[in-house]
């Protein structure tokens, strides 16, 4: 028998591993090639197109690759993009200034056209776009003249340019209108004006971006991005801290400080747009009952809750809207509203006034192996103190948020909610709308009312100082009559190997590849 | 005669099996609750059109066995549908994947058997020896490690710790993909690797004792010479079952390993689909992994019918 | 050895038994400004991430991580063993019916069926441990089954039969005691094969609920911590691993010694 060549075999075998080891890529933060960043994301993008690709990891290369016709600046106001100016010829309807001599990345002429056709596609069925909701209020976009775009609306909606500036991305009308359902698969990709253009876009590879050398705006300092997505939160981590990841966004506030223990990498935080709340489903049982709801907020250690959750990279929610929303229409004079801080014999004393005195137990849905597990553990202990007993009943992510979206056995829910946009708007008629109290809507408490319902209106056409007090007062009412315990507000953060800086990362610009440079340009 | 008998016959019950297989994955996936538009909508409020349109687009609200015959129809056709999350043909999402679990399945194979068999050539010889002894029980410990932890600790020992490899991915070219995939195939190896030193040394043992092996070292012919030679070939029908098995398995997925290594292969595919309620990847994923197991099965039959002349010959049933 | 082999699964089993009560803390007592931290003399293993102490929670998790397995192992073992039986010894339609069916069952892939399956079912542990004694099943009949066969046309089996006894008596009387020592060290290897499987499932996620002491999830909840404190995840693995190898051996060596003395 070939014993010779067996022999060979193992020992080629064994000698393998070292020579693998002797060519596998060990990347030094050196070198003047610096200007390629490795990206890594947690879940992997599914789609170049917001609208059928509306989550993070995907708008992250949407808005590297696309351009959208406004923009957020710092403060989270509309800001020039593809539109330099506009005006609002009546309350309904808005004209946009097309940006001159601006071209895709496959050569064609940006025309007002195409501008138009990417906003109007989005209320097609056909479509069935992700982002149709936040264009409810859009009736027709179109074109006029060969440098103006005129939308009008159903109704005023001072909401439409924040909204604007996440999700009217331009592409080619000749692309879109010959894809409505893959536009952006990684069959079809896409085009834009952006940044960066696509190089390659596959779920399993990865995605590739060059800069896009003839773009309109300043230059980004970095000319190549590749983007990889790592599933595993711990794999992720190994692979920044061994340097054959540059940078991520996968990293959660809790486990900070696992991230900021790395040699050779930083991590910035910012406050995220994101509210962490517990629902209290005021038509259920004991729930009905204010006294109660108020004693469970007294009852709950938000401050505790809020260290063991964001790791000290968050704050504490003292009213029902995410921070930058706060920040943007309150500026640093925030409203006291009304509280309910954490005290024990104030939540027996609220309770002893419900019908309850002795508390009650309830049965509570929550999903396994997510931050709910952990919160709705700490919420059952601080409960427990004053009687009320939550009997837990684990069930699996999507089994259990297929429940909460079909409005079956709610209670008392954690959930935590991030939003786009530094609207109110965009929030409040998810928590108190009538609308959103029905399956596939987000209001899980129930609360409402006709009366709400038109305050609720009035807002969506209120500007200047007249929202703020209408959004004060709404605050106020869920502050007293406690549908929503608020809980805390989590950062988002990034990690940056040496080498590399983020100057000027926001809430409002999470543009990462423009903001990302090489260290010292 | 035997061997098309036993091929018609190895079709026909495959054409069965898959058919329970995708009933019973596609009737679990649509009694489950929450769909894909969840998935796609995600936690973000949505208009009753959207919501409605894609329920349309994927058929959601027709009767279960007319979706399983729309869906079984595309797919005699060669058409297993377009992935819900990604938009893509569902079977260019499995092709896209296969190389990562094909190549990891392959490397896999080659240490284990590399590795294995001469492991348990060895200890056969030495039978009852010290060196024996040991081997034997550390392929016990191999094969009571977690798949699960033997990765981690190697991910953690030898390229985070030493960094002597990547931690994650597949790498693009070929000499990247070979030291990318170096420790997930060992992590592989590990356990498969112990199955086969178990079974090499077993089918070794129960060859001693017969008369060709006592003939053959009566002739005179060195010890190794024998063992190697007659052994091997001896045992070579078992191990052969034995990798055949493995194989199949490892191509099907290998989750543990997928997972942890950060790969994007099937395992890894069939993971995030279950829990994307992205039926057509599901379904795809299960038929073609029935589909592997019974090709293989039928090989190793084949294998049998080649190697040993009683099977070829009908005096064995099968 | 046999020493140590008993020495390791009778202090698991006491372990099982008895774990939560012989726990120095709380496993659920969380100490978040101690956070991870290695082993001193308060913390023999340490503490997690949490701060809670991976020693009580070893031992109060003994319990779920042995338990869980040995169901499995009974439900394969009584399954297969009386199924492989009555077909082996019955044989005719039912046994062809049954044996096409184990066919299909093995060809399966087994992993990928109880992925989708608890995936979609989700709820409790006990649909994964019931769908685990399931999967392992259609093995096992096929062994039983053939060891029937050879015994059934034996003389003892036959001169039972002439006798006249009830076949359900000369099943469980007469052949069932002459494959016990396949029984047995199937069984042992079905409690192996869950008790690593089950860890697995653990592992992505789709087992016991997050917080639960248990080991698999130890090992995958604390892996984060192999720079603050190896041992909590890695204690956990050995444990597994030491309870695995010894029930493998104590089968391999329960066979051999019940293959010696009690045939015939």
């Amino acid at each position: 028998m070939k014993t010779p060549t067996i022999r060979a075999a193992v020992v080629a075998l064994l000698l393998l591993p070292v020579a693998a080891c002797a060519g596998s890529p060990q990347k030094g933060a050196t070198g003047a090639d610096r200007d390629t960043l490795v990206w890594a994301s947690s879940a992997a993008p599914n789609s170049l197109d917001i609208a059928h690709g509306f989550n993070n990891a995907s708008t992250t290369i949407q808005l590297a690759v696309l351009d959208t016709m406004v923009t957020l600046d710092a403060k989270g106001a509309p800001a020039p993009g593809l539109a330099t100016s506009w005006t609002q010829p009546t309350p309904d309807s808005y004209e946009f200034t097309l940006r001159k001599a601006v071209t895709f990345t496959d050569g064609s002429p940006l025309t007002a056209d195409d501008a138009a056709y990417s906003l109007s596609r989005h209320l097609d069925p056909a479509v069935a776009s992700q982002a149709a909701s936040y264009f409810t209020t859009v009736k027709k976009a179109e074109a006029v003249g060969t440098d103006k775009v005129r939308v009008t609306l159903t109704r005023p909606n001072p909401a439409f340019l924040s909204v604007a500036a996440i999700a009217w991305q331009v592409v080619p009308r000749k692309l879109a209108e010959a894809h409505p359902r893959d536009l952006g698969s990684p069959e079809v990709g896409t085009v834009g004006t952006g940044p960066f253009k696509v190089v390659k876009f596959s779920l399993t590879s990865g995605t590739v971006l060059e800069r896009n050398e003839s773009y309109w705006g300043p230059k980004p300092a970095l000319r190549r991005v590749e983007i990889k997505s790592i599933s595993d939160a711990e794999t992720l981590r190994m692979a920044v801290r061994s340097g054959e990841v540059d940078a991520t966004d996968g990293l959660n506030a809790r486990d900070a400080r696992k991230w900021t223990n790395l040699p050779g990498v930083t991590t910035s935080f910012y406050p995220g747009n994101n509210i962490a709340y517990l629902s209290l489903a005021v038509g259920n049982g004991p729930l009905k009952d204010v006294h109660v709801r108020r004693a469970i907020a007294h009852a709950v250690d938000r401050q505790a809750l809020t260290t063991l959750m964001t790791g000290g990279h968050g704050t504490t929610a003292r009213a029902m809207l995410p921070m930058p929303q706060m920040t943007a229409l309150y500026g640093d004079d925030t409203p006291k509203f009304p509280d309910h801080p954490f005290d024990l014999a104030a939540a027996k004393a609220e309770l002893a006034k419900s019908a309850y005195p002795d508390g009650f137990t309830m049965a509570v849905p929550y999903s396994s192996g997510s931050d709910g597990a952990t919160v709705m553990q700490a919420v059952a202990a601080d409960l427990a103190k004053i009687g009320i007993k939550l009997t837990m009943e684990p069930s699996p992510g999507d089994r259990y948020v297929a429940m909460l979206m079909d409005h079956k056995g709610l209670g008392v829910q954690y959930v935590n909610l991030s939003y786009g946009t530094p609207e109110p708007i965009e929030v409040l008629p998810d928590m108190i709308g009538r609308a959103a109290a029905k399956p596939q809507g987000f209001n899980f408490s129930g609360y409402g009312s006709a009366e709400l319902d038109a305050r609720l209106d009035a807002l969506s056409e209120a500007t200047g100082q007249e929202r703020q007090d209408q959004v004060t007062a709404l605050l106020t009412e869920i502050g007293e009559q406690v549908p929503y315990v608020p809980l805390f507000h989590m950062d988002n953060g990034i990690a940056l190997r040496d080498g590399f800086t983020a100057p000027g990362l926001s809430v409002w610009n999470p543009n990462f590849f423009v903001v990302i440079r090489p260290a010292g340009k | 005669m035997a061997v098309l008998t036993l091929v018609a016959r190895r079709l026909a019950a495959a054409l069965v099996l898959l058919g329970a297989l995708s009933v019973i994955t596609y009737g679990l996936l649509v009694a489950s609750p929450g769909g894909p538009e969840q998935v796609l909508l995600g936690t973000r409020p949505s208009t009753p059109e959207t919501r409605a349109a894609i329920r349309a687009e994927y058929h959601l609200d027709d009767p279960f066995p007319l979706r399983y015959a729309r869906w079984l129809g595309d797919a005699v056709h060669g058409d297993f549908g377009v992935s819900i999350y990604s938009r893509e043909p569902v079977a260019d999402v499995i092709a896209d994947r296969l190389p990562v679990t094909a190549g990891l399945a392959g490397y896999a194979l080659l240490i284990t058997f590399a590795v294995g068999v001469p492991v348990g050539l060895v200890a056969a010889m030495g039978r009852g020896g010290l060196l024996d002894q040991g081997i034997t029980l550390g392929s016990l410990v191999l094969l009571a490690v977690p798949p699960f932890a033997m990765s981690i600790l190697l991910l953690y020992g030898f390229a985070v710790t030493l960094g002597w490899f990547p931690v994650f991915g597949a790498g693009e070219t070929f000499a990247e993909r070979v030291t990318h995939l170096t420790l997930p195939a060992l992590a592989l190896a590990a356990a498969q690797g112990a199955m086969v030193v178990r079974q090499m040394r077993a089918a070794a043992l129960d060859l001693a004792g017969q008369d060709f092996l006592t003939f053959a070292r009566a002739r005179g012919l060195p010890r190794a010479r024998v063992w190697i030679g007659y052994a091997l070939r001896n045992a070579a029908l078992p191990v052969l079952t034995v990798g055949g098995l493995l194989l199949a398995a490892n191509l099907t997925g290998a989750l543990f390993v997928e997972q942890a290594f950060g790969l994007h292969g099937l395992g890894a595919l069939l993971i995030a689909a279950v829990s994307q309620k992205d039926i057509p990847v599901v379904q795809a994923l299960v038929l073609f992994s029935g589909a592997i197991v019974v090709v293989v099965n039928l090989l190793i039959d084949l294998a049998y019918l080649v190697v040993d002349p009683r099977v070829r010959h009908g005096a064995v049933a099968l | 050895m046999r020493g140590v082999l008993a020495g390791v699964l009778g202090l698991a089993i006491l372990v099982g038994l008895f774990g939560s009560h012989l726990a120095p803390y709380d496993p659920a007592t969380q100490d978040l400004a101690l956070g991870a931290a290695g082993p001193d003399a308060a913390h023999w293993l340490g503490t997690d991430d949490l701060g809670r102490d991976v020693l009580s929670r070893l031992l109060t998790g003994a319990g779920s991580a042995l338990l869980w397995p040995v169901l499995v192992a009974l439900g394969t073992t009584t399954l297969s063993t009386s199924l492989g039986l009555f077909a082996g010894y019955r044989l005719g339609w039912i046994d062809a019916l049954m044996m096409r069916t184990v066919d299909l069952a093995i060809a399966m892939p087994g992993m990928l069926v109880l992925i989708v399956l608890v995936g979609v079912l989700g709820g409790g542990y006990g649909w994964s441990v019931l769908a685990m004694a399931v999967l392992f099943t259609p093995g096992d009949i096929r062994v039983i089954r053939s060891l029937t066969l050879a015994q059934r046309d034996l003389a003892y089996a036959e001169a039972a039969r002439t006798l006249g006894l009830p076949p359900r008596r000369v099943m469980f009387r007469h052949l069932l005691p002459n494959l016990a020592p396949t029984v047995v060290s199937n069984a042992l290897l079905s409690f192996v094969a869950a008790l690593v499987s089950l860890a697995g499932l653990s592992f992505l996620g789709i087992g016991l609920p997050a917080g639960t002491p248990d080991w698999g999830l130890m090992v995958e909840e604390n892996r984060d911590l192999l720079d603050l404190n190896p041992w909590a995840s890695v204690a956990p693995v050995v444990l597994i691993t030491l309870i695995a190898t010894s029930a493998t051996l104590l089968g391999d060596r329960l066979f051999d010694t019940l293959s010696k003395g009690g045939s015939r």
